[in-house]
């Protein structure tokens, strides 16, 4: 060993601690960043002494799916918790007070009244004027719901534009990390890049993620469809502009393959595609088949009977809709009924009809009046009416509530149905929300930034910085003397 | 080597986060203390939200019921104190009857009452509540008793005397018609023109069919009364014979006579309309039980309604104070941990 090598390794040093400082300087601008990934410079011994080599954290990979997993199945979550209150709101209102058990319940009422004193023609215009509100508020429930869909697909739409987007930049910085690791390049900073792409990626579609040679990400959804390999696979989706009951939505294909849609209130789904899909199809279209269910039982419960005792089939009364006179099959979901369903503009006085047939019936023929003398306080076919609103009806399962009962209390139960759905789906909002910040959180552990950690390093390298000076400076000083003597 | 690291990103996010959920409970909690309620019944009672609703409208419509129970108690409170107007007319008719059966110069009494009382019964039934006829039955929307005088019932008397003796009234015949020729022509050819179909046809536009009333949810009572009654028919049969048939016309034989028959007709309505206050006044007990029962009915589903919804008011408030102590402690924190940086310190 010579002076000249120590001095030598005290430059060496210098140097290293320089390039260390560096790191820690990036690190610590970089603190706040959700996606960087803590730098670490790493000294290697060989011959020459010592070389700084700059490494990013690792993280666990099974921790790191698993987050990833979690944020795709919170976002579908959210969503889905979101939109329900949403449809709630718009089909149900505040607490009900715009849904259709609440329009029965005036129906009811008003008829109630009217049946108690039949001669008052005020209280049958507003019988009438609430079996009208009944109808408004159906077609204009069926009408929130279609909207609701159209609005499904544009947001669809928009989605599949933005993982297009995503994809288009993920291949390029898969791009960059893959030439970099073969040229040797740093691909530090691409990789953070690239994790933060894909995290985008997961909210809208779940993934899972394989590294091949050379740090070649391949992107392949959880329904087994590649989305990404050297390439980005096309996503597609035609969305549909206006929707009515009978309308099927297009589906989204990742390289050919449909994204199913997730079902229940705690979704399966993951990813918003997902959870779109499933509002758009599923939730949007039960709620739409509850809706059709009132309007047919509103037209069987209201429909005219024989008042002569020769068999005839009830035919739609007050309640009527475009396969009139002959009522709906019994039991069986008929879809659309909610938009189609109107008042019979024969017992409307507003549109020449004669409001006298609430009380008596008989829009179907004289066989079908039950007051043919016309008396003004004839109360018993207003008293069945509103009885019959207690009377049971069979209602198809196929509407998420099946099973024969009223029609008041499926109106009600249809409220709960929602309200069920909603409360499911807020709950696992919150779980599975706090699912994925517990696990972006330990993952930030893992791999962000401690600034005091930072500034503590940052005083080891000052001081090892002041020493490899101070050997210098001794170096020198010694050399110095040795020179003296020499001279 | 490390045993864990925390992140400065991960120390504030944490905050962030918790101070969030702190303000979104917060802000229920506030509620909740304030109206006594669950914030969102829906999302708190999910499908069992549906039960409650089934309870809100059976009390909605319960009540609707209740309220129309009252407005048919105003229509029988109404004909009972109608019929017991009529009954006291009866009554009126019947005293002076009595005296023109032993005292043969007060006839002109006698058909001066018999006209009067007509006109105060078909006066009297004839009452009208908010436009509607309410001894009408059903057929509530015509006058209940025909205006007697010509053309109405007056000139049926007049037809059928004339059928029965060949002469009218007036004819100087008439003083010739025997007690017995006078009691037969009242018993058999007037009396079914105060019965069944002839009382509809010549006196009444009242159905014998009476208004239904639904008085509970699955349950039916009468709601009114109607003028066909035999009560108000012999009342105003009595009225007639009076006020047609104790005249000057006849000889005192016949008047008397007729005079007996109208008696026996008045006695028997005056019991048949005291009859018919009772059976009108059982009716309206009925509706006010059924009232009654409503209404403890609606008193209990508002009780179980209440209580799905209901929170503790004492547990909402310390909830609420608990959470404005955990929320100061954040922020106190947030402010503590700013200050916890080695930056300060060297």
């Amino acid at each position: 060993m010579s002076l000249t090598s120590a001095l030598q390794i005290a430059q060496n040093s210098l140097l290293n601690v320089t390039r260390q400082t560096s790191v820690v300087s990036r690190n610590v601008t970089d603190a706040g960043n959700a996606d960087y990934t803590r730098r670490q410079g790493v000294v290697e011994s060989s011959n020459l002494g010592s070389r700084v080599v700059v490494v990013r954290s690792g993280v666990d990979s099974q921790l790191n799916a698993a987050s990833l997993d979690a944020l795709s199945e919170s976002s579908a979550q959210a969503l889905i918790s979101n939109r329900l209150d949403q449809l709630s709101i718009s089909i149900n209102g505040l607490d009900g007070s715009t849904s259709p058990a609440q329009g029965l319940t005036a129906l009811h009422n008003s008829l109630q009244a009217y049946s108690v004193d039949p001669s008052n023609s005020l209280l049958a215009e507003s019988a009438l004027q609430n079996a009208k509100d009944l109808v408004t508020s159906l077609n204009s429930a069926n009408g929130s719901i279609q909207t609701f869909r159209t609005s499904m697909d544009v947001e669809l739409k928009n989605e599949v534009a933005k993982l297009n987007q995503l994809l288009e930049e993920f291949h390029q910085v898969n791009s960059d990390v893959t030439n970099g690791t073969r040229s040797g390049r740093d691909v530090n900073d691409a990789l953070d890049q690239r994790d933060a792409l894909l995290r985008q990626i997961t909210e809208i579609v779940p993934v899972n993620v394989m590294t091949r040679e050379g740090n070649d990400a391949v992107l392949v959804t959880k329904g087994g469809a590649t989305l990404f390999e050297t390439v980005p696979r096309n996503v597609t989706f035609d969305p549909v502009s206006i929707y009515n009951a009978t309308t099927t939505g297009n589906p989204i294909r990742i390289d050919g393959v449909p994204v199913l849609g997730g079902s229940g209130a705690n979704t399966s789904a993951g990813g918003t595609l997902s959870a779109m899909v499933q509002l758009r199809d599923d939730s949007g279209a039960t709620i739409q088949s509850e809706l059709d269910e009132i309007a047919r039982g509103l037209i069987t419960t209201f429909a005219e009977t024989d008042a002569t005792n020769s068999a005839l089939p009830p035919l739609a009364g007050l309640f009527t809709y475009s396969g009139a006179p002959t009522i709906p099959a019994a039991g069986v979901l008929q879809t659309g009924l909610a938009a189609d369903i109107s008042i019979n503009a024969q017992y409307d006085p507003a549109q020449g009809g004669n409001i006298n047939l609430m009380r008596d019936g008989g829009a179907n023929g004289a066989a079908y009046n039950h007051n043919p003398t016309g008396a003004a306080s004839y109360s018993d076919h207003l008293i069945s009416l509103v009885q019959s609103l207690d009377g049971t009806t069979a209602f198809d399962g196929q509407s998420g509530i099946g099973g024969s009962m009223s029609l008041l209390s499926y109106a009600t139960q249809s409220i709960g149905w929602l309200d069920g759905q909603r409360s499911e789906a807020s709950q696992a909002a919150a779980t599975k929300e706090a699912l994925h910040v517990r696990l972006a959180e330990k993952i930030s552990n893992q791999t962000g930034v401690n600034i005091d950690e930072e500034m503590a390093l940052l005083l080891q390298l000052e001081h090892s910085y002041e020493a490899s000076a101070r050997v210098i400076s001794t170096v020198d000083e010694m050399l110095a003397t040795l020179m003296s003597v020499v001279r | 080597m490390k045993i864990s690291q925390v992140s400065t990103q991960a120390i504030y996010d944490n905050l962030r986060h918790s101070m969030s959920n702190l303000q979104k409970d917060f802000l229920q909690a506030q509620r909740e203390v304030n109206t006594g309620q669950v914030a969102d019944a829906g999302l708190s009672l999910g499908s069992n939200n549906g039960r409650r609703f089934t309870m809100l409208t059976d009390i909605n419509r319960l009540q609707s019921i209740a309220d129309g129970n009252s407005r048919t108690e105003a229509r029988l409170d109404m004909s009972i104190s109608v019929t017991g107007s009529i009954n006291d007319v009866a009554q009126g008719l019947l005293s002076t009857l009595t005296t023109s059966v032993s005292d043969n110069h007060t006839t002109h009494l006698a058909s001066g009452a018999g006209q009067s009382a007509l006109d105060a019964i078909s006066g009297l039934l004839n009452t009208t509540l908010s436009g509607e006829y309410i001894f009408g039955g059903i057929n509530s929307g015509e006058a209940a008793l025909l205006d007697y005088q010509s053309p109405g019932p007056k000139d049926a008397v007049d037809n059928a005397f004339f059928s029965h003796f060949g002469f009218a009234k007036t004819d100087a015949a008439a003083v010739s018609i025997t007690a017995a020729d006078m009691t037969d022509f009242i018993d058999n050819t007037l009396s079914p023109l105060f019965t069944g179909a002839g009382w509809t046809s010549t006196f009444s536009n009242a159905s014998d069919e009476t208004i239904t009333a639904r008085i509970g949810l699955n349950e039916q009572g009468v709601g009114s009364v109607s003028a066909n009654n035999s009560g108000f028919q012999n009342a105003v049969f009595a009225a007639v014979i009076a006020a047609e048939f104790i005249s000057d016309d006849f000889n005192a034989g016949a008047r008397s006579a007729a005079a007996q028959s109208a008696l026996d007709l008045v006695g028997n309505s005056t019991g048949q309309l005291a009859e018919l206050q009772g059976k009108t006044g059982l009716l309206i007990n009925r509706i006010s039980q059924s009232s009654e029962r409503l209404n403890v009915q609606m008193d209990e589903l508002t009780i179980y309604s209440d209580k799905m919804v209901e929170v503790d008011p004492y547990e909402a408030a310390t909830r609420l104070n608990s959470l404005i102590t955990q929320i100061e402690t954040s922020y106190t924190l947030t402010g503590r941990i700013q200050q916890l940086s080695l930056m300060r310190y060297i």
